[in-house]
């Protein structure tokens, strides 16, 4: 018992002296890696985006999701309590709009930080294959040295999606809260919308794609008038912060643990 | 003295709520301090005071609309109010929500009243003269008043609608904020609402051009508050936050605003402080963003260099804040010689609106005519904005002065002595918002302008019979009348289309009027000239207000200045035409100046050749808000008509909601008690019902509270139960000479306890907004004894006899007033009184039986300087089989006696103080602690138990031989310190005690011992 006594001891003391090492958590603004230099570049060119449709869009394993339904049209029983409204009009966005909106949104987030000159082009991507074809980008642009191509394709889709929901936690996304007081499950209806990018950003002297980045965000709101040209701007707000840091090596915060001894 | 029942206490509680509702995190159209609910606690340390009375003159009826994104609780019965507000309101939505790219989550509630005296009776927040509209984060509700133009109204719902938009981004929902502690400046919030309703006013402009012109940009600090190193007349989150979103615009585009707004939403809810905001939302550190900031600026305001600066036109004839204390001329009255100048001015050392006499040979401030504080009047009404008009009007025979303060629900029309200041007449004016009075020659009939029914109209006032006739009767803004001297004419300003201009028409028949100018500009404030052949206004033809004469002969119109910043009010001097005595705008103020001006170039009264800033540089402060012309065409199209059919009645008690943070006070006695406690308010969407719960604790005894309260009418009620403990320090050695307790005891251990359990009705009905009755009744279940029973019966079997065990049935009559004048450290001036009877009734003879009187009775002289003598006289009775027993002394009672150790059931104690400033503010380490502040005081007091002597003892000696001293009254004197640590005033004083052994030699007095130091924290009574 003594001798055990004695070995407990010993124990203690071994790991209170490992435990001495200290450290302190500090939280520091650190840059992302970014993959291309653009400060290299002196012009930056937008093209227009290819704006998938349905017909255009190649089918995927999500389509064929039973639970996933189709463009809903008729009014649902909260929207004929408030009545008729101007969000009618702005549940859907055509795909010239949703372009525009895509091209004027980079255009001027880039044009804050790219030091060099914008331009905008007209002619749009003519399809998804023509990202891959260099020699389609050195014949678009002519003398385009230090010039980077900014393009991609886009697809921006709002439904209304109906399931049945038990009592659940509060949506952090789109800040809604499901009602936790309510019947145990009910029929609930969601408007989502969903945007589906494909960036590229092509060197124009060779054609040469130097950043390609896929980006699928989401946002879903029990607000079935949430008008659709909120959304996707608010989509194109969370892709940017992402390819920019991607992009410009923005800073930001990471907390690191340092060792004192 | 503490309140003998808890009746003192929940109806000071009662009435601190009717005076000062509940409000936190206040964003009106105008900035004004918040002020956070501070209920009464159990021993009512913390706030001495009564309160003024909120009145609500009108029961209205609400009923309730619905429109796409808004419900509209309204009380008018004209709809076209209605559709009007409802339709800037739609159209302020989409303007928001289109600019913000955001939905708000879910309908706003937007209150409307229809006049500003009516929205002064809000329940919601309190609501200060200026204010028009007020917006709050916990349930994203918007109260406004409707009198004035359409163009002005869509421009405030925009505004109070973007705070919404505001909260909705930063917090998400209703009730999320109440969590939040750290939170953006001002300006960002301020400053976005501004800058979306798309337009400058041209005050916000001139405020901003002087500051640039005169380089006295704000900057921002490290935590991104604006500062500015110099006064400025409003707050710069407004004026400088509107030009940093239009800077933030022009260098980063509108997405640089939601952009920066995105990044707001990601701030911590509680935080040491702000992150660097500039770093965070542009990458630019926050000296680079002041830079940018001011270099833009300057280039904006360029074109404004060259011209004329207000010091070039004569000496400055005053106001001259620092080097008088008269900060602002908000406007001016030329007496008929034209040799003194009467103005409305903010006196800054007496924090007070002042009309004083200024000399227009040398700029002397010969006299203030209303110095010092009264109950005249509770103000005297200005307006900040030149075009309303001028404040004052000086009678033709020079005798006079007239002007508007507020008295009572609305305002009253003062004839003062010119010279001496005293009232000779005082008209009550049954309009809302009177201004711009104007004598006719004869002086018999003053002209002034008001809203009724919603329109600002032309009055005529007789001011022997007091005859009120509506001279316009219209749906048109008319404002500031100008008579000719030969009182045949009137010149007038009328608003059309967004923009002043002026108007000329026989006196007898205003429908026949002709306009003079015309035009995408304004024509302000018209005054006839000595010879009445030409009138002179403030016009701004180009952006900044310039002096015009226009020649009614000829029908041509003349500039003759080209001030950079911006000149109003031009009076001709009678005996010398040519000099102009006008205001202009300088620094950060208004002052006054006197010139003589060339006729400049002949100008448009249409303004069609207009030369605006823009033609000689940059464009104007002014933004395009829609990046696309077709959703400017879409919110002009949105039009709201109101279907009868689907209003409805407000049902008040349908649905309860949490209004704020439940706050968290704290006290500290003389004998070291720490109080806290905290309140829970439940209250409807008007604020008309409230339900209370409150817990406090002091040491370790513990008090709830539960009540109802009603604000709806002006009768209002409060109904509650409670369960309440205090203590006090029954006096051993005062009471009976044969207690002699020698080392054994300290007063501290003859705590008692009084638990009281009882339910009461309350209610309150305010005679004006000084004086008020209240009264209630309540059953009471009483249970006193010794904290420690079994030490204390020991050493004094059954001698105190004063406890009381039972029940009680009383009714109680109060009526109380204040006239009281605040300032930052407490009472300044004015009186304060509260006359109370308590009755027990006789329902039984197992209940408690008594009559009870009290009055409390203070009075402030302030004798300049911040200096002041401070007296009170507080007196209580209590006769019966059961008379009550007051505990009282220590803190700033009776200092030389113990917390709560004097017990009597009939007497008085008197106070007075000098208290006086020692320094104005000081940094330390601790903090800011100014205003320290010093006191001399002396207090007395005499009182007696039932059956005993009134007399007080001390005992000195051994226990077996002791000396017992009498005396029919005590007191104290001494000095001491206050100042200020965390908003809390905390007291250092030194007391020593006088003893008179009887009342009637009052000068054969004693001290006894050596200055006592005492410490504790609470206001000044």
């Amino acid at each position: 018992m003594t001798s055990l006594k004695y070995l407990s001891l010993m124990a203690l003391l071994f790991f209170t002296g490992c435990a001495t090492e200290m450290h302190q958590k500090i939280k520091l603004d650190l840059p992302a890696y970014s993959p291309i230099k653009i400060e290299e570049y002196k012009e930056l060119i937008f093209v227009p985006f290819f704006i998938m449709t349905e017909s255009t869009r190649p089918s995927s394993a999500s389509e064929q999701n039973p639970v996933k339904l189709e463009l809903e049209k008729e009014k649902s029983e909260t929207k004929a309590e408030q009545g008729p409204s101007r969000e009618e009009q702005k549940k859907t966005i055509s795909p010239i709009e949703v372009q525009r909106e895509i091209m004027k949104y980079f255009v001027s987030e880039f044009s804050r930080r790219f030091k060099g000159e914008i331009r905008q082009e007209t002619q749009a991507l003519t399809s998804p294959e023509a990202l891959r074809s260099p020699e389609y980008w050195i014949s678009l642009v002519n003398n385009a040295q230090a010039s980077l191509i900014f393009t991609g394709q886009a697809n921006f889709k709002a439904e209304i999606r109906k399931a049945i929901l038990y009592r659940s936690s509060p949506s952090r996304a789109d800040q809604s809260e499901e009602d936790l007081f309510g019947p145990e499950k009910k029929l609930e209806a969601r408007h989502v919308f969903t945007l589906d990018l494909q960036l590229a950003l092509i060197k124009a002297a060779t054609g040469e794609i130097v950043l390609e980045r896929s980006f699928k965000e989401t946002k879903m709101t029990p607000d079935l008038n949430y008008p659709a040209h909120f959304a996707l701007y608010e989509l194109m707000q969370r892709v940017k912060l992402i390819l920019f840091r991607q992009i410009f090596g923005e800073e930001r915060p990471q907390e690191r643990y340092l060792l004192i001894k | 003295m503490k309140r003998f029942n808890l009746v003192f206490i929940l109806i000071p509680t009662l009435s601190l709520f009717l005076s000062l509702p509940a409000f936190t995190y206040p964003f009106p159209r105008r900035s004004w301090p918040g002020l956070l609910f501070r209920p009464v606690l159990g021993q009512q340390l913390y706030y001495p005071y009564y309160g003024k009375n909120k009145i609500n003159y009108e029961d209205f009826k609400w009923k309730v609309y619905k429109t796409d994104n808004f419900i509209i609780y309204f009380y008018v019965n004209e709809l076209d109010l209605v559709s009007t507000l409802a339709t800037a309101a739609e159209r302020a939505y989409f303007r928001v929500s289109e600019i913000l790219k955001h939905k708000l989550s879910q309908p706003t509630p937007l209150i409307y009243y229809r006049t500003y005296t009516d929205f002064e009776q809000t329940n919601l927040f309190q609501v200060s003269e200026g204010v028009l509209g007020v917006s709050e984060p916990v349930l994203h509700r918007i109260a406004l008043h409707g009198d004035m133009p359409s163009d002005e109204l869509l421009d405030l719902v925009v505004h109070e609608l973007t705070h919404i938009f505001q909260f909705d981004l930063l917090w998400g929902r209703p009730l999320a904020p109440i969590y939040t502690v750290i939170q953006p400046p001002l300006w960002v919030f301020e400053g976005l609402s501004e800058y979306l309703t798309g337009r400058w006013s041209p005050w916000s402009a001139l405020i901003v051009r002087d500051a640039v012109l005169n380089d006295r940009i704000p900057e921002l600090t490290e935590n991104g508050e604006l500062l500015s190193r110099y006064p400025l007349p409003r707050d710069p989150a407004y004026d400088f936050g509107h030009a940093l979103y239009e800077f933030i615009e022009h260098r980063f585009g509108r997405s640089g605003i939601r952009e920066f707004w995105s990044s707001l939403k990601n701030l911590p809810a509680v935080a040491i402080s702000r992150p660097e905001i500039t770093k965070r939302s542009f990458n630019l550190k926050t000296k680079e963003f002041n830079q940018a900031f001011k270099r833009y600026l300057r280039e904006r305001t360029k074109p404004f260099l060259t011209r004329e600066n207000p010091e070039d036109y004569s000496i400055t004839l005053g106001p001259e804040f620092p080097m008088n204390p008269y900060y602002f001329a908000f406007s001016h009255a030329l007496s008929p010689s034209g040799d003194i100048a009467a103005t409305i001015t903010y006196n800054a050392k007496d924090e007070d609106i002042d009309i004083v006499l200024i000399s227009t040979k040398d700029g002397r401030v010969l006299k203030n005519i209303t110095k010092g504080y009264t109950s005249r009047y509770e103000y005297i009404r200005f307006e900040v904005d030149p075009s309303a008009g001028p404040g004052l009007a000086w009678s033709p025979d020079g005798d006079y002065l007239a002007f508007f303060g507020r008295d009572g629900r609305r305002y009253s029309l003062f004839i003062v002595n010119a010279f001496k200041g005293n009232t000779l007449k005082k008209i009550a004016i049954p309009y809302d918002q009177p201004a711009s009075p104007c004598f006719d020659p004869n002086g018999k009939s003053l002209l002034f302008t008001a809203f009724e029914r919603g329109w600002r109209d032309i009055f005529r006032l007789d001011l022997n019979s007091g005859e009120l006739v509506n001279l316009t009767q219209d749906a048109h803004y008319e404002k500031a009348p100008s008579i000719s001297p030969d009182g045949q004419w009137l010149a007038f300003t009328l608003r059309e289309d967004g923009f002043d201009h002026i108007y000329i028409a026989p006196l007898h028949n205003l429908r026949e009027r002709r306009q003079l100018t015309s035009g995408s500009w304004n024509a302000i404030t018209p005054v006839f000239s000595p010879q009445g052949d030409k009138i002179y206004f403030a016009g701004d033809q180009r952006e900044a207000y310039n002096l015009y004469v226009y020649d009614l002969k000829t029908s041509t119109m003349h500039r003759l200045t080209d001030v950079r910043t911006g000149n109003f009010f031009p009076y001709p001097i009678k005996n010398d035409p040519k000099k102009l005595v006008f205001a202009s705008f300088n620094k950060g103020s208004f002052q006054l100046f006197k010139s003589e001006f060339a006729l400049g170039s002949e100008e448009s009264p249409s303004g069609k050749n207009r030369q605006s800033a823009q033609d000689e540089g940059p464009p104007r402060l002014m933004a395009s808000l829609f990046e696309e012309e077709s959703l400017v065409q879409k919110e002009a199209a949105i039009r709201v008509e109101i279907d009868p059919t689907k209003i409805q009645p407000y049902e008040g008690l349908e649905k309860l909601v949490l209004t704020e943070r439940p706050p968290i006070d704290a006290a500290v006695s003389t004998d070291g008690s720490v109080y806290g406690g905290s309140v829970i308010t439940l209250s409807d969407m008007l604020a008309d019902h409230t339900f209370l719960f409150m817990a406090t604790q002091v040491r370790s005894f513990r008090s709830y509270f539960i009540g109802y309260l009603n604000q709806k009418r002006r009768l209002q009620f409060l109904t509650m139960a409670y369960d309440y403990t205090e203590y006090y320090y029954t006096p051993y050695d005062y009471l009976d000479p044969s207690l002699y307790y020698y080392d054994y005891l300290t007063y501290q251990d003859a705590m008692a306890t009084r638990q009281i359990t009882a339910a009461e009705f309350a209610g309150y009905y305010p005679l004006n907004r000084y004086h008020r009755l209240e009264f209630s009744l309540g059953a009471y279940h009483f249970e006193e004894n010794y904290l420690d029973p079994f030490t204390l019966r020991f050493f004094s079997p059954g001698v105190y006899g004063l406890f009381w065990n039972g029940n009680l049935l009383q009714a109680s009559l109060s009526l109380i007033g204040e006239t009281t004048f605040f300032k930052a450290y407490g009472p300044a001036s004015g009186y304060t009184y509260r006359f109370t009877l308590n009755q027990a009734l006789p329902i039984s003879s197992a209940f408690f039986s008594h009559t009870t009187i009290q009055a409390d009775l203070r009075k402030y002289f302030y004798l300049g300087e911040d200096i002041i003598i401070a007296l009170r006289w507080e007196g209580f009775m209590s006769r019966g089989r059961d008379p009550w027993v007051f505990y009282y002394g220590g803190n700033n009672q009776v200092r030389s006696a113990n917390f709560y150790n004097l017990i009597a059931t009939e007497g008085w104690y008197f106070n007075a103080e000098l208290r006086f400033p020692l320094i104005n503010a000081a940094s330390t380490i601790l903090g800011q602690i100014g205003p320290v502040r010093g006191v001399f005081f002396f207090d007395l007091t005499r009182s007696k138990v039932k059956g005993f002597p009134a007399k007080f003892y001390r005992y000195e000696g051994d226990y077996f031989s002791p000396i017992i001293y009498e005396f029919e009254a005590i007191g104290s004197y001494g000095y001491g310190f206050q100042f200020f640590l965390l908003g809390l005033p905390i007291h250092l004083e030194f007391a020593k005690r006088l003893e008179f052994p009887s009342i009637r030699r009052p000068f054969d007095f004693s001290t006894y011992g050596s200055f006592e130091t005492k410490l504790w924290i609470g206001f000044d009574f």
